[in-house]
């Protein structure tokens, strides 16, 4: 089901929106569309609270894109690679060699991992963090040097610092965190790169980068044009709602895009490349998007607050909370009540991922979580 | 632009269907895009990338405009399903079966796995480059045994020039951009043989055009032989080419050393395709007898201007054009039609691409006016 919203009512955001945007559905015509807040959800349809997914969908202008390339997708997709790299490049002020696509970030994370594999280097990195490039580098046989975040539950620097060994030639760090929402501070950050990249590749994966709204946070995509052996990666399926689409974007110096990319990267699809090219340029919906995510975290805040649950404070389309009871306690109640949230994150076992969809489905959410909990 | 069929024209099949294509406008089973019979630089007859011009099967399309409108979501479990389809249809357990963005990524990752075990990849030459450049980019020295005489791929050379160092076998077969088949019992041979001493990947990419008694898949020998691997594609006969879906078929552990630990890279409109097209025999048949009947046409050519060529096993022909393939693809271009790319050493040979009968026609009228 979806509901329709003009676009002045789009612009004028807020939780007018939401809620107007239930009354007036069936409106002619209408500059946005997105799918209807879930607040009947059944187990054949439950609130999608345990992937950060973004629950929006895609742009209009993405979906429009993705459905009038279907009758070119037989053919295999060689300039629109091109065009999306070029679009990539223009929107970070970077020259085009420093820009790699692929299907998600998945593809990036897996290539550093190999190309760490061959160069027979151990790979350090945070825990909690994002799961794959361990797994994959653990597979291939690596050695890994995982260092627990801080008391603040932050990535420790100085105990990765610490930690690092010659024999590292991979570090990874995502940045906002994933199941922790944090961020590193962007000076201590630099300083990090700049002192480690000499002798390992550093990958900033930055999934969840469009989110941030913090004066602390930077991208570290400006020591890429510094040529330093950084790559930082970033994803469509986050804010673009490109999850089951799979567009990734890596950047990183010249020698490293090259040996990452084959003769041609053949691995992409033409639909979800023209669809990229739409949303990344459609700036109106990714700002609707980041509002949405912000009346989302204030609900959840003031039910955490009400409760006094300690949490972490958010830059990213998730929280992150000490539920006072195991996590899979949480998510077995809740899913009774079809909202789905996080999995189990050692050594957290009391702490609840919860990914932020809309404004009235996180109410809900806290209204039961409050009658079940509270 | 798209003309309709009905289900019975559909099947009738043969030069009436071309006929019937462009009269009919009854309700259609099957819709297909017209003949591009007035081609330019902007709208070519696109005979150079064996692609699949007739675009995806109707059943296809119709669940993948339905699945774009869950593709903001992560979706394990459609995977799960192609996984079944493929396991029923090729009789092979689900556990021995990887899918990814097209074979690329197999083929990418088998030249990994090659590199990190320091070793060389066999293979012949010429062949799809994705292995061999894949290895040599990373450094890796690759010992490409150039086809026989008969343009085949020359099995004994190869076996000659197997060394300890070979890590990592590679044949495509029907090869590319020659056209050939490896004979099923000398191939069955060389990899039992080569898979004690070495990977064996044999990418199957346009297994589905192949209608020769000497040609077999090698998929039944990884149930019980964790050294080979065999890729599939959607690419091809499906017409996924831009949509990317594609198969490794190997023990499960080998698996492990050519995909990720759980693969989150898929296109969810491409499976829920995937799960159709490889359903719809109908399609594909269809697809077959227009390869068919475009490749007669070719050869009729080749034969009436006297080129020599190799009888094909695929969806694109291989042709002595006894003039550099740069300048067929020039000439053909400016009237356009995109050909192959010049595949050295073979310059003067031309990889042509089936497309439609109508087109194929229409390219051959084209060739016979400019080099006959």
């Amino acid at each position: 089901m979806t509901t329709n919203l003009t676009r002045r009512q789009w612009l004028a955001g807020t939780t007018t929106v939401a809620a107007s945007s239930l009354l007036l559905s069936g409106v002619k015509a209408s500059a946005q569309t997105f799918m209807a807040p879930n607040v009947n959800p059944t187990a054949e349809n439950p609130i999608r609270a345990h992937l950060n997914e973004n629950s929006y969908g895609q742009s209009l202008k993405a979906r429009k894109a993705i459905a009038d390339a279907a009758d070119d997708a037989h053919k295999y997709a060689f300039e629109d690679i091109f065009k999306l790299i070029g679009l990539m490049a223009k929107l970070q002020d970077i020259p085009k060699e420093y820009v790699g696509i692929g299907a998600g970030s998945t593809e990036f994370l897996e290539k550093a991992a190999v190309f760490n594999a061959l160069d027979g280097g151990d790979l350090l990195l945070p825990t909690p963090t994002y799961g794959d490039i361990g797994r994959f580098s653990r597979s291939l046989g690596s050695n890994l040097i995982e260092v627990p975040v801080g008391e603040d539950m932050a990535i420790n620097l100085d105990a990765m610092r610490r930690a690092m060994t010659k024999n590292v030639k991979l570090i990874y760090l995502c940045n906002p965190n994933n199941p922790i929402p944090t961020i590193i501070e962007k000076n201590a950050l630099k300083e990090f790169c700049n002192e480690f990249s000499p002798q390992a590749t550093i990958l900033i994966d930055e999934a969840y980068f469009e989110y941030v709204d913090n004066p602390n946070y930077e991208s570290m995509i400006d020591l890429v044009k510094e040529n330093k052996n950084i790559i930082v990666t970033r994803t469509a399926s986050k804010i673009h709602a490109f999850a089951g689409t799979r567009i990734g974007v890596c950047y990183a110096n010249p020698d490293i895009i090259k040996r990452m990319f084959s003769l041609f990267a053949n691995t992409l699809n033409l639909s979800a490349m023209r669809g990229a090219y739409a949303s990344y340029q459609d700036f109106e919906y990714q700002n609707f998007l980041k509002q949405k995510n912000k009346e989302c975290q204030k609900i959840i805040y003031k039910m955490l607050d009400d409760m006094g649950l300690e949490y972490k404070e958010s830059n990213a389309n998730f929280l992150f909370f000490n539920a006072g009871r195991p996590s899979k306690e949480v998510a077995e109640t809740m899913k009774k009540h079809h909202i789905l949230t996080g999995r189990e994150f050692k050594p957290f076992t009391n702490w609840v991922r919860l990914s932020l969809s809309k404004p009235e489905e996180m109410q809900l959410f806290a209204d039961i979580y409050k009658r079940e909990f509270g | 632009m798209t003309n309709n069929v009905t289900r019975r024209d559909w099947l009738i099949g043969g030069s009436a269907l071309a006929g019937t294509m462009l009269v009919s406008k009854m309700a259609a089973a099957q819709t297909v895009p017209a003949a591009n019979l007035n081609p330019t630089p902007e709208n070519p007859i696109r005979a150079g990338f064996n692609e699949n011009v007739y675009g995806h099967s109707l059943k296809a399309k119709k669940v993948m405009v339905k699945a774009a409108e869950t593709a903001h979501l992560y979706d394990f479990f459609s995977q799960r399903v192609l996984n079944k389809v493929i396991s029923e249809m090729e009789n092979l357990p689900g556990d021995h079966i990887a899918i990814e963005n097209g074979s690329t990524p197999f083929l990418e990752k088998a030249a990994y796995a090659c590199a990190i075990k320091q070793g060389k990849v066999l293979t012949t030459n010429p062949t799809y480059s994705s292995v061999p450049g894949t290895a040599k980019q990373l450094g890796l020295e690759v010992i490409a045994v150039p086809v026989g005489e008969d343009m085949g791929v020359d099995l004994d050379t190869m076996r000659a020039a197997m060394t300890d160092d070979v890590k990592l076998v590679y044949l495509c077969n029907p090869n590319n951009p020659i056209p050939s088949i490896i004979e099923k019992n000398a191939l069955r041979d060389f990899c039992i043989e080569m898979s004690k001493r070495a990977l064996v990947l044999i990418d199957e990419a346009y297994y589905e055009y192949v209608d020769n008694p000497d040609f077999a898949s090698m998929k039944d020998l990884v149930t019980d032989n964790p050294n080979i691997i065999i890729c599939r594609t959607a690419s091809k006969i499906h017409g996924f080419a831009g949509v990317r879906i594609g198969f490794a078929f190997a023990h499960p552990d080998t698996l492990r050393l050519i995909t990720g630990p759980f693969n989150l890279s898929l296109n969810n409109v491409a499976v829920a395709g995937a799960i159709e097209s490889y359903q719809d025999m109908e399609y594909q048949n269809f697809i077959k007898q227009k390869n068919r009947e475009s490749m007669d046409i070719l050869e009729n050519m080749f034969e009436e201007l006297g080129l020599r060529y190799i009888k094909s096993n695929s969806n694109f022909a291989f042709f002595h054009a006894g003039r550099p393939s740069t300048e067929v693809a020039e000439a053909l271009k400016k009237r356009g039609i995109l050909s192959g790319r010049p595949f050295p050493p073979f310059t003067d040979w031309v990889r042509m691409s089936t497309v439609k009968p109508e087109e194929m026609q229409y390219v051959v009228d084209v060739y016979k006016q400019l080099f006959a």
